[in-house]
């Protein structure tokens, strides 16, 4: 049953227009990569989903209900999805913990309850010596690390992932990628990731899509990539690389 | 294979220009401000008991005037908070609206700050005063009219229009602060909870610094009022000062009176140093998260709490100075009666606030670009001590603008007049002391430290990359200074003209007491007026007045395009801020 499902969604920026004639949907527990050039409409996609960013046209459901479209959206904190941000998205006067803490949502529990589960999510997470650290003092894994465990700590259905792995050492970024994987998983999520890695994880994808110029230039398993050209005839560079690092 | 010549850098701490650039600032500094000052301290603290036993005489004097102190405080105390409290709401009520409202609003907002304090005070003397159109109306509708008066001649009612004067500076600063968290924090915290707690919960914490840096800011701005309290006959400790000054002409008893004033404005400056080190000054350029919209029950409560706001601190002022004018019969009147009278001041107080404005950007930009200069230099230095020195040098003119901001106009105005006017060097000073020049010098000692925090503030988002970049490709400092530096200070300098310029055209306290004889200045006049005067005329006078300032405040903003235009003309490759 698909969790997401993007009708003939558009996006604008003032006149620009980000996304065009975006249709697609993603299943329950799926795992599906977001590819494609720089200013190709990735980042407006996700921000979409989460509400973040109102729709010039088209219609998104979650889970069969409309959360946006011309008329009505649904805001970004009802609609059980977590944000993983490529830039800097922790408070910085707040502490690795307090921070995590904001994303467990269930009502009625006391502070100090909120605290302990937030510090139960960053050990999950290999990070639980990060507990009292600020932002200030993480470095960009580690603040990354807190800011994905703030984001599942909501209990999310969607993960929505920015470039998790950009400016990572490759150790670290191998180590994100399979957390992100184990809690894929583990939480059921249905994930949509953005990103610029061509390591092997990505054939382990159920799907991919590759927007260019604001529009879906390719959706489908990964290994059926389309001929590098695009419609009007023009050589697809990024299709190229792609096709490159793959191989 | 050619060897690699090594050269030291050109631009280190020793080289000839910064040095001389270095030393420009400090010498400038000092002979137009520290010195008088310090000359002036220095001169208590060679009799510091005659000037106490001068202020404190009796037990019961001392009592009496403790007692002032506390009320100067309360209403200080009361003025910030207050003034908080509406800077929230109009923060709220903007945010409210829809962007494009909101830039066009925002101007209206901030009216506040072009209206002279002793403007608002005189306006609501007009409105709520024992003849004013609240009284007269609780009459007509036969309810008791002894409250209008009462309430405004209080204590209360003193911070009431001080806060509504001073609130723009807490919304500016709310505002700033809301904007440094940075897009993503925003959004991340947007996709886990409402608004409602999203606002509460975080930006209150958030901007707790910020709310303290307002809170302080207008406590010693309200703490160094003197027009206000003095029209609406508060007692206050500037008054007593300016009383044993300039009614009883005794010096000592106005400097050992000053020094309670003076010693909490520097504690309180000294609160609002830390803070605002620890402040993310790039909020100034920084394309912050757009805060979610609150629900639409609370945007239509904090848009009319804000309307309201806006209509009592901008529309009873200019709305009652358009009543009461009654038509161009009371300006013609203005004019009939004592037209040089009326022009000179208009163009006296444009000159000299436009040159204090000049003064004060043009040290400031010096004063600030250089020991930020001075400290990129010295931490490329191999040498802790130049390190040191260079950090120590910065620190220190910080903490002597603090130091400034918070001393009384009475103070300084009173330092400057015991410095010039003194018989010394064959009567160089005072021929100084008896010239023009008096005024924009004290008005200088006064407002620069405003345009130098507002540059400093633009410096330090200065990139670091940048300066570094400049420094691998061999530019000299100044060289470098004037590549990068003074085309990101051209805006927050012509934001610091601005205000410099609006201050001093609206300068009361210190103006009484350094304008040259025959010389009246906007904000005199006005006060003068107001005490022989028929309404209309003070209505219509304060009416033109607010019209120069406007024109002056606009006509800088025009140069300022204007030259910006020509800039970016003459050297396209490089954005101008």
């Amino acid at each position: 049953m698909p969790l997401i499902e993007c009708r003939q969604i558009a996006c604008r920026y003032g006149a620009k227009e980000a996304l065009k004639d975006v249709t697609f949907s993603a299943e329950e527990g799926s795992w599906t990569y977001v590819l494609g050039p720089s200013a190709s409409g990735k980042t407006t996609l996700l921000r979409a989903v989460a509400g973040l960013k109102g729709l010039a046209s088209g219609e998104i459901l979650l889970d069969k209900r409309a959360a946006s479209n011309r008329r009505n959206q649904v805001a970004p904190h009802e609609r059980r999805v977590g944000f993983l941000f490529q830039e800097p998205s922790l408070w910085p006067h707040l502490n690795a913990t307090a921070n995590v803490a904001l994303g467990v949502r269930e009502r009625g529990l006391s502070r100090r309850v909120r605290f302990s589960r937030a510090e139960e999510w960053l050990e999950r997470l290999q990070a639980g010596h990060l507990a009292p650290k600020f932002p200030a003092e993480l470095s960009g894994g580690e603040s990354r690390t807190v800011a994905l465990a703030r984001s599942v700590a909501s209990r999310p259905r969607i993960l929505l992932l920015d470039e998790p792995t950009a400016h990572l050492d490759m150790h670290f970024a191998e180590r994100m990628m399979e957390r992100l994987i184990a809690l894929h998983s583990e939480l059921e999520l249905t994930t949509l990731c953005v990103t610029h890695q061509f390591a092997p994880p990505m054939r382990a994808a159920d799907r991919t899509l590759i927007l260019d110029r604001g529009r879906i230039f390719f959706d489908g398993p990964f290994q059926e990539l389309p001929e590098s050209r695009r419609d009007d005839g023009s050589p697809h560079e990024f299709l190229d690389a792609l096709r490159r690092r793959i191989e | 294979m050619k060897p690699l010549s090594v050269r030291s850098d050109s631009s280190s701490p020793g080289s000839a220009a910064a040095f001389a650039g270095l030393s420009f600032f400090p010498l400038a500094f000092f002979l137009l401000i520290l010195y008088p000052l310090g000359g002036y301290f220095l001169g208590f603290a060679r009799s510091p008991l005659e000037s106490l036993a001068g202020a404190f005489p009796s037990r019961e004097e001392f009592g009496r005037l403790l007692g002032i102190l506390g009320r100067t405080l309360a209403l200080a105390a009361g003025g910030a908070t207050l003034s908080l409290a509406l800077g929230i709401v109009a923060f709220a009520a903007f945010h409210a609206m829809g962007r494009r409202t909101r830039n066009c609003l925002w101007a209206l907002a901030a009216a506040p700050l072009l209206i002279p304090a002793h403007f608002s005070a005189i306006a609501w003397i007009q409105t709520a005063g024992k003849a004013g159109w609240l009284t007269l109306a609780a009459q007509r509708w036969g309810m008791p009219d002894a409250w209008p008066p009462a309430l405004l001649y209080s204590l209360p009612g003193c911070a009431f229009v001080l806060a509504l004067h001073f609130y723009p500076i807490a919304w500016v600063m709310v505002w700033l602060g809301s904007r440094t968290p940075g897009a993503a924090a925003v959004e991340s915290a947007a996709t886990l909870m409402p608004p409602g707690r999203l606002w509460v919960g975080l930006l209150a914490g958030w901007l707790r610094s910020w709310l303290a840096a307002a809170w302080l800011i207008v406590f010693i701005l309200c703490l160094l009022d003197y027009s206000v309290a003095e029209l609406l006959r508060r007692h206050v400790f500037t008054v007593e000062i300016m009383t044993a000054y300039a009614v009883y002409y005794d010096p000592p008893r106005a400097m050992g009176l000053s020094l309670p004033l003076a010693a909490i404005g520097l504690l309180a400056s000294a609160f609002l140093g830390r803070l605002l080190l620890r402040l993310d000054w790039p909020a100034f350029a920084r394309q912050g998260g757009e805060w979610p919209p609150l629900a639409p029950r609370q945007r239509r409560v904090f848009l009319a709490l804000g309307t309201a706001v806006v209509l009592v601190a901008a529309g009873v002022p200019v709305g009652n100075f358009l009543a009461r004018a009654d038509g161009w019969e009371s300006f013609r009147a203005i004019l009939e009666s004592s037209f040089a009278q009326a022009v000179a001041s208009l163009a006296w107080s444009a000159l000299a606030a436009l040159a204090t404005a000049i003064l004060a950007v043009g040290l400031a930009a010096l004063g600030s670009t250089m020991a930020y200069g001075a400290a990129s230099n010295a931490d490329a230095s191999s040498q802790t001590w130049s390190r040191r020195l260079t950090l120590l040098y910065q620190a220190s003119i910080l903490s002597l603008m603090l130091a400034l901001f918070a001393l009384p106009a009475s103070v300084v105005a009173m330092a400057h007049i015991a410095f010039w006017n003194d018989p010394a060097l064959g009567g160089l000073k005072q021929a100084f002391y008896d010239s023009g020049g008096m005024l924009p010098l004290g008005m200088l000692t006064l407002f620069l430290p405003i345009a130098y925090v507002t540059l400093w503030a633009r410096l330090r988002w200065e990139s670091r990359i940048l300066i570094d970049l400049e420094r691998m490709d061999g530019n000299r400092s100044l060289r470098r200074r004037f590549l990068l530096s003074a085309p990101m200070l051209f805006r927050p300098a012509s934001l610091a003209a601005v205000v410099v310029f609006i201050l001093a055209m609206q300068e009361l306290h210190a103006a009484v007491l350094l304008a040259a004889p025959g010389q009246e200045t906007l904000s005199i006049r006005a006060f003068t007026l107001l005490h022989y005067a028929p309404d209309r005329l003070v209505a219509a006078f304060c009416l033109v007045s607010l019209a120069t300032l406007t024109l002056g405040a606009g006509g800088i903003v025009g140069i300022a395009a204007v030259l910006r235009f020509a800039l970016k003309r003459w050297m396209p490759y490089c954005a101008f801020d």
